[in-house]
Parts: structure tokens; sequence; C-alpha cells
């Protein structure tokens, strides 16, 4: 697989794992976060709803002091005239009637009102547009003995339940108490309302709805029952009241549906306020954020794909530059150069492979110039070999001629010439005898001096233990033609030439020395130089530079030749070599 | 190769649940540290009480504030109700179910309607009694001898008087004998000091300013009240001398200045404080609203003569009904701790020095208020005290107290002040409201 498929692949997973992980955790903490709030939200407005219960209560438990501080009413229904022997029951009905109506009317949630005394007098009011549950003397007394009953068995003095007459209504049960004496009763009053008086009380568009609202009084039993549709009986009874209890804030299967149960309980009244909303209500708001979570989800896929895409492809261009370029210098093209598009590390690696392919190539060319000069430099000998026996062959010709002639003077030249040229051909590639070396030196001058003349002197001094030593043939010869021809001012014929050898400890040390022109130290050092034998091709050009390149080739980087030289002091070249006697590697 | 991208991967898992774990932890601690009840659990208690004085209330204040200091959970609701209308609000609060945590009782006779009906909780086994002494619980003892409230002081009523301004009048000595007490009106008025401060607009102070002579008069048969108000006694019977203290409350009136029903206890009390009035007839608690007005007013008390015999005059004190639990409450323990707090030492120099009362804890020192000089020394030392704790010298059924100070009011309003049409009037006015001799209705089942 290639590196960009593997680079735009793994990032394509990377961004995935990075789209999903982050869209499901924003999706599920968006939903719980909605559903805690919510049901935080829930339990404030039940909350809330609670404490306008209590406030209903309260005042309509305080309303019925109204009553209760009636004089009339407190009157007639404490059997006072009774007592006293004043009998007028059918009257104090119809005045008790009247002042339950005055009371009754005001208040449009009330629908009737039962006294029943002491004494069992029975006293009732019905507010004429109920239809169910006419009043009448037998319903009213089982209404009123069936409050009684349920203060008896709660030992409360006021008590709130279900219609005692089995209407759909909510009954408040309470003593008569003397409000000038509590200790006293005149006896129960029994007031049925609309449930309606709780039910207004939501407001629209709430949580909280009239159709999952459930109110329980301090002993669970419904008071208020907002849906008949809903089968939960356990929601109703007081044996499921435990079980609400325990459900408070949790999800519950009510009426078939996931809902979320919630429940207040009054600290004032003891009653219970249950709310279920069903989770699909309850969750409304999540769907749309959930959507709105999967689109950004997508999008942003698309936009880090595309992102991927160019950065795996501008991360990969360098690298497919670099192996085309590879792929020439494999070719053999070395000029070639990789121009990289960015400067990261991939790009720095195009620089250094086109640092080491323009070494490369440097020294490539090197070595292909130094064979060059190496071909040149053979050839260059070979002719130096062939020339001399030419060379040779013609003088050994000339010089029986001249001989024939009774030249002798051509033919001593002749003959030292030949000798120099038969050394040349015969030891100028190994070690001679120092001796035959200063032979060779002698021949030369003596050539020389047949042109100069007397122009110059040479002097030999070289102990005789020495003339057997070992030295590479003719490099002597170089030098002192370099005296003759470069050092000496010939036309003044005071010229001369010392050549000296020495033992300098375990070396040889051989000075040719001249009282010529001299020159600069700085020249003087050029001459060693690799650029001499360029600037002065041939015989004469490899001269003191190739005698002292032969020694250091045969005997070592430390020997060679030396220069003692300034201009007008003359010239002193000093040659150093390793002392031997012995045919040997020096 | 392979085994270290698994390495990789494992450790990529093990760093995701890491993170999730940490994550939620901080969810779940985040929402802990919102959820209340984590600490402890709010408690309010609602106290009423019927104190007019500065001195009471800031008693009850710091009290209070001390309480709640020390437990901060507790927030404690302090409502003053008027002297007047204390009794109606209460009845009121019973009606409706709505009876506080805590309440005060001036004694087991008004107390005894609500232990009936179950709002009063026996303190008889209660730590709030340790240490009170049996003879101080006769304010909160019902017939049984069982206490069904927490006493912190001892109460007195008679005649509180300004030293200034009866040495003005040139009166030495205080008076011992009733023909005494007229003489001594007459000196002030002749100075040009109103005798009497009386405040019968606050109308509380009509009943208790002919308390002092009800209970000199009537503590010889103290049933007659209950009788007359169960309908087994008339007030044309006469018992407990009920018609002497008409006819002396009668003589004195004249003495309570130009409008007495057009003054306010708090008027009144600043009467005396500056010495424009000489006399009160009232409860031990005129000291605390003097001193509201005057602090440095110098006062002092004596007993209220009844009679022409100085030796029958003896200073009527009772210890209080106190502090009432309300057994219904939700914190009812909350409550009996902070009545215990309310008996302790600290709290009973709290009381003596703002109230003015005389506490009934064992370490609390009598010379607290120079005003109590006389009753010390002239009185408890020489064992001329009257002690009522059993005697209420009132009636019980608010409105049978009601119709009682209205024929009261009539009586003053009459300019003959014909005691005997007065006692008819009693008779019929309360033959209205219950029947006589037999009770009418049932109890409240408890």
């Amino acid at each position: 697989m290639r590196i960009r498929r593997k680079i735009l692949l793994s990032n394509m997973v990377v961004i995935l794992m990075l789209a999903l992980s982050i869209g499901t955790a924003a999706a599920l903490a968006s939903r719980y976060y909605i559903e805690a709030n919510t049901r935080e939200l829930t339990g404030h407005v039940i909350d809330q709803y609670s404490k306008n219960v209590d406030n209903h209560v309260k005042d309509f438990v305080s309303s019925t002091l109204f009553l209760l501080n009636d004089k009339l009413l407190s009157h007639i229904v404490s059997d006072r005239e009774a007592q006293q022997g004043g009998d007028q029951y059918a009257l104090d009905f119809n005045r008790v009637f009247g002042l339950l109506y005055q009371y009754g009317n005001n208040n449009p949630y009330i629908h009737s009102i039962t006294i029943k005394t002491e004494s069992g007098r029975l006293y009732w009011w019905q507010r004429p547009a109920i239809a169910e549950g006419d009043l009448n003397a037998q319903t009213a007394g089982a209404i009123a003995d069936s409050g009684r009953a349920k203060l008896r068995e709660t030992g409360q003095g006021i008590y709130w339940s279900a219609s005692l007459h089995g209407t759909d209504e909510i009954a408040l049960s309470r003593y008569y108490i003397d409000i000038n004496q509590i200790n006293r009763s005149f006896g129960v009053i029994v007031f049925h309302l609309d449930k309606a008086y709780f039910g207004s009380l939501l407001s629209d568009g709430s949580i909280i709805q009239a159709d999952n609202l459930f109110i329980l009084n301090e002993n669970g039993e419904p008071l208020y029952e907002g849906s008949p549709d809903v089968a939960s009986d356990s929601l109703r009874r007081p044996a499921g009241d435990a079980r609400i209890a325990e459900a408070d804030g949790r999800t519950a299967t009510i009426g078939g549906q996931r809902s979320l149960l919630m429940r207040f309980r009054s600290a004032e009244t003891g009653w219970s306020v249950v709310c279920f909303i069903p989770l699909s209500r309850l969750l409304e708001g999540t769907r749309i954020l959930e959507t709105i979570i999967a689109f950004i989800c997508v999008l942003f896929i698309f936009v880090a794909m595309a992102v991927a895409v160019w950065f795996s492809a501008g991360t990969t261009r360098d690298i497919k530059l670099l192996e085309r370029t590879m792929r020439r210098v494999e070719d053999g093209d070395l000029s070639v150069k990789a121009t990289p598009a960015g400067r990261d590390e991939i790009g720095m690696l195009a620089v250094r492979f086109n640092m080491m392919v323009s070494r490369i190539n440097e020294l490539v060319v090197r070595v292909s110039e130094e064979q060059l000069a190496k071909q040149r430099a053979e050839y260059t000998t070979l002719l130096a070999r062939i020339n001399p026996h030419f060379l040779y062959n013609t003088l050994g010709t000339i010089r029986w001629f001249a001989r024939g002639r009774g030249q002798t003077e051509i033919e001593s030249m002749v003959s030292a010439l030949t000798g120099l040229l038969k050394s040349s051909i015969r030891d100028s590639g190994g070690l001679v005898r120092l001796e035959t070396e200063l032979d060779n030196v002698r021949d030369y001058v003596d050539l020389q001096k047949i042109g100069l003349g007397d122009a110059f002197d040479i002097r030999y001094e070289a102990d005789r233990g020495l003339l057997d030593a070992l030295v590479p043939g003719f490099v002597l010869q170089p030098l002192v033609e370099n005296a003759i021809m470069h050092g000496l001012e010939i036309s003044k014929g005071a010229g001369r030439i010392r050549i000296a050898a020495e033992r300098a400890g375990p070396d040889l040390r051989i000075a040719v020395a001249d009282n010529g022109v001299g020159m600069e130290p700085g020249y003087a050092a050029t001459l060693l130089s690799a650029d001499r034998e360029r600037r002065y091709p041939g015989l004469n050009g490899i001269g003191v530079r190739h005698v002292h390149e032969r020694i250091r080739t045969l005997c070592g980087e430390r020997y060679g030749l030396s220069f003692d030289t300034a201009p007008g002091r003359g010239t002193t070249i000093y040659m150093t070599l390793p002392y031997r006697r012995e045919e040997e590697v020096c | 190769m392979r085994s270290r991208a698994w390495l990789a991967v494992l450790g990529l898992l093990l760093l995701t649940g890491a993170f999730a774990w940490a994550i939620w932890s901080y969810i779940v601690r985040t929402e802990q540290r919102s959820l209340p009840g984590a600490s402890e659990q709010a408690v309010k208690l609602t106290w009423y009480h019927h104190f007019r004085e500065e001195g009471a209330r800031k008693w009850l204040e710091i009290g209070t504030r001390n309480y709640m200091e020390a437990h901060p959970n507790v927030t404690i609701e302090v409502i003053s109700e008027d002297g007047n209308t204390y009794p109606y609000t209460l009845h009121s609060l019973a009606a409706v179910e709505r009876m506080p945590d805590i309440y005060m009782s001036d004694n087991i006779q008004t107390l005894q309607e609500f232990i009936d009906a179950g709002y009063a909780m026996d303190m008889t086994a209660s730590p709030a009694l340790t240490g009170i002494p049996p003879n101080l619980l006769g304010g909160v003892e019902d017939k049984d001898g069982r206490a069904w409230a927490v006493p912190f002081d001892r109460n007195g009523v008679g005649v509180f008087y300004n030293r200034g301004a009866f040495a003005k009048a040139g009166i030495r000595s205080i008076p011992q004998t009733w023909d005494d007490f007229l003489a001594a009106c007459r000196k002030l008025e002749q100075a040009g000091i109103q005798p009497i401060a009386a405040g019968y607009q606050d109308m509380w102070t009509l009943n208790l300013d002919i308390q002092p002579d009800m209970i000199a008069s009537g503590i010889g048969e103290p049933s007659w009240l209950e009788d007359v108000e169960a309908g087994r006694a008339s007030f044309a019977e006469d018992r407990g001398n009920f018609k002497g203290v008409l006819r002396r409350l009668a003589e004195r009136f004249p003495y309570t200045g130009a409008n007495p029903f057009g003054t306010s206890w708090n008027e009144a009390l600043e009467l005396l404080s500056d010495g424009g009035a000489a006399m009160i007839l009232n409860g031990s608690w005129t000291v605390d609203g003097v001193r509201s007005f005057k602090p440095e007013a110098d006062i002092g008390m004596f007993a209220f003569p009844s009679t022409d015999d100085a030796a029958a005059s003896k200073f009527a004190l009772k210890t209080t009904g106190g502090f009432v639990v309300n057994p219904k409450s939700r914190h009812a323990d909350e409550a009996i701790s902070l009545v215990r707090y309310f008996t302790s030492a600290e709290m009973a120099k709290v009381m003596q020095d703002n109230k003015k009362g005389i506490s009934i804890s064992p370490d609390a020192k009598p010379d607290f208020d120079p005003a109590y000089e006389e009753l010390d020394r002239d009185y408890i030392r020489t064992g001329r005290v009257l002690d009522y704790s059993s005697f209420y010298p009132e009636f019980v059924n608010v409105e049978l107290v009601a119709a009682f100070r209205n024929e009261l009011i009539a009586l003053l309003g009459d300019p003959k002040h014909d005691v005997d049409k007065c006692i008819a009037q009693l008779d019929a006015a309360f033959d209205r409201i219950r029947p006589r001799a037999g009770t009418a209705g049932g109890r409240v089942p408890r």
C-alpha cells in the first residue's frame, strides 16, 4: 500500500473515530442533561404547584372560619335553642341554608356544604347547577356520618378526601368547633368541591398537564386523578405509595408509556403531588439537538476528510519527487536536483540528497581527471623512452662518423650524450649507486661545458663511502640542469655548482648548490607543486617536481626536495633520502 | 509489530475508558454537590407570644438569635400578637389546625382547651422541667398534677407607682387600706398629678386593672369564676366578693384621667415613667414597659389594698404558664430544645435584665431592678405574698371574656356606676352565650 494511501487511511480512521465519539458523547450528554434539567425543572414546577396547592388548602380551610365565626350559624348549630326549648328546625334549616348559600355562592368551586350537629340535626346546601349527587336528608346524613368516620379514623380535626357520595369531587370534612372554645365541637361540616379547585392551578403550556397529575392526601388516598386511562392502580392505592416514593425522579412504565415519575411531598399538608411525564414528550427537545449534532458531525467529517486528502497529498508530494530524482541518479544522471515544495523533514531530506549527489559528482569528475593525467604522464614517459633509443642509435652513427672524420670533440660529446641517454633509458625507473648517478651528472656537465665553455665550475664533494649508496636513478641531473639553465648567470662566467653528499642520521642528504640569481622562497615552493607540471609539460616540465614526487613515492612522504634560496644569494636544493646500500625498497 | 499495535489499541481503549470514567465521576460529583439535603435538615419553628413590652421582645430576640447561631439549621419565626387578639389568634390557628410550634400561656386554665384539643405537650417528664421546684409549677399543672408548659418567671399583679410622684404629693408611705388608697389618689390629684394611668384603649388592661382586687377578694372561693363560666353560678350570687370589686373599680375610675378609653397601654406606661401619672394597676411586666420609656424611672410596687385591713394586704404572685410546645409540631424535639435553652441560667439573666421578670431559676438574683425592692423587702421576705397560681381571675371562653369586658365598660360608662345593674347585665350576656347550668355541644374528639 502506498504511503499516501496509508496516511490518508489513518487520518480518516482518526477523523471518523473522533467524529463518532464526539457526536455520540454530545448526543448522550445532551440527552442526559436535558433529562436531568427537565427532571429538575419538573421538580421545581411540582414544588411550586405543590405550594400553590398548599396555599389553596390553607385558603379554603381558613375560609371555613367564616362559617365557624358566624354567630347565627354557630348559635343554630350549637343547638342552644333546642336546649332552651325553642325547637324550630324548619326555620333553622332555612336560615342555615341561606347562610350556607351566601358562603358557598362566593366560591364557585364549592358544590355543596353539609352540617350535622352533635344532636343529629342535618343542614345542607347544594349548588343548583350540579347535576350529579343530588342531596337529600339521607344522602346528607350519609355524607356527614362518612365525614365524621374519616375524622375519627384519622384522629384529625380537618380531613381532605375523595368525594363522600361517589361523585367526581373533593371533600373536606371538619369538626364544627366552637371558635371561642376550641375543645368544644358543635358537629361535623363537610364541603364538596369541584376538582378544578386544584386543577385550575395548572398553567397552560406547563410541563405538568392535568392528564399526568395525581394528588394524594397524607394517607395516600387519591384526591385528584388526572387521567382515568392510566391503569396503574398502584399509583392510586396507598399500598403503591411507597413504590412511588422509591420511583421519585426515575422512569417507570405508566399507561403503557415509559414516563418520568416525579413526586413532591408537602411538608405542610403531607400531601403528595405525583406527576408522570412520558419520555416521548420529555425528550422532544433532544430530537432536534441530536439532528443538529449529527449534521455537524457529518459536516465535520467531510471538511476533515478534504483537509486530510490535502495534507496527505502535500506530505507525499516531496517523497514522490525524491523517489523520481533517485531513479534518475540511478540512471547515471548526477546533475539532477530535487526541488522540494516545503522545508519539512522530507524537504530537508531532498536538500541533503541534492548535496550528496553533488559530492558524488565532484568525486567522479576528480577521479576521471586524475586518470586522464596519469594516462597522459604514462604516454609522455613512453614517448621519452622511445625517443632516447632512436636518438641513441642515431648518436651511435654520428659518433662513428665523427671518429671516422677525426672529430674527437664531437665524438666525445656524442659519447657523453650517448652515455647519458643510455643511463637515462636504463636506470630512470630504478635505483642506482650514487657513483653512477654522479657519473651521469659528469656526462651531462661535460656536454654542457662543450657548449658553455668555462662559464661555470662544478665540484663534487661526496665521501667515497657514500658512493655505493643507492639513490633513484636520474634524480641529480634535473637538479644540475635546473641550476645551469635557471640558476647560474652563464653570461657572467663565474658560475659555481657544488654537489655534496653526506649522512644525516639514517638519511642521505645530497645538496646541489649554485651561486646564481636565486629566487623568492615562495616561488621555490611552487616548483614542487602539482600546478608546475600542468604549466610546463614535457620532460623538462617533470624536472624538479618529478624528482621530488619520485623520491616521495619511492621512499615516503617525509623524503624529497627542499630549497634554500633567496634572490641574489643562489639556490641550494637539498635532496633527502634514506641511506641504503642494498637494493630494497626505500 | 502486530503485538505492538494490539498494545496500542488496548492502551487507547484504557485511556478512553479512564477519560469517560473521569467525566462521569465529575458529573456525578457535581450533581451530588447540588443535591439538597446533604447538610442537616432545615427546621423552621414558629413561636407566638403576646408580649408588647420592649424588654420582653428583646429577651426573645436575644434568645432566639443565640439559639439560631448555635443551630444553623434552625430558623425561628417569632410572631408577636396584641394582648387583646392573642386568644382569638390562637383559637383561629387551632380552628384551621395551624397551631405554632411554641406559644405562650399565662395559666393552666386558659391552656386547658388547648390541652383538650391536643395542642399542648405533656411536659411532666420532660427534662425541660428539670431543676424547677414543684411549688413553682402551679401555673402549668392540671388537677392531675401533669405539667403542660414550662414556666420561666413569676408574675405579680398589684399597684405600680412612681416614687417621685408620691413624694411630690407628700405621700410618705404606701397605702395599706382601701381608704388610704383613695386618700392617696386625692392627694395626688391635689398635687396636679394624675393618680392612676389607665390604658383602656387596649382593653385587656381593663381586665388586668381589676385582677389584683379580684384575686384578693376571690381567692377564698377560687372556683366561682369557673362555675359562672360553666353556668353553674351567676354573678348575682356575688361569689368571690365580685360586687365589691366592681364598686372599687367604679370608685377609683374618676382618678384615671380625662380619657382612659382613649389612652393606650403604652401611653399609660409613659405617663407613669415621667411622673405624669402616679399609679398603674396591672402586672409586673409594667416595670419592663416603664423602663422601655425611661430606664432610670424611679418606680416601685405595692399590693392592691382591697380592704380596710392593712394586714390583709398581700402582693399577688403566681408562676406563669410559660412555654407550651405543640405536640403536633413537625419539629417538636427542636421546640423542646429551644424551650430548654430559654430556661437556662444564661437566658434567666437575659430575661431579668430585659423583661424585668422575676426568674424562677435558682441561679437568678432578686436585686436585678430597684423597682422590686419593696416586693422583696416588704412582701416576699415578710411572707405577705398571695400565691394565685391555681386561681385564674378571668374567664376562659373568649366570647365570655369579651362579654365580661363589655359590661365592665358599660359600668364605667354608666354615670351612676350602678353595680347591681352591671351584675344583671353580665348574667344576661353570659346566658346568651352559654346555657345556664349545663354545657352545650360535644367535646372535640382527639
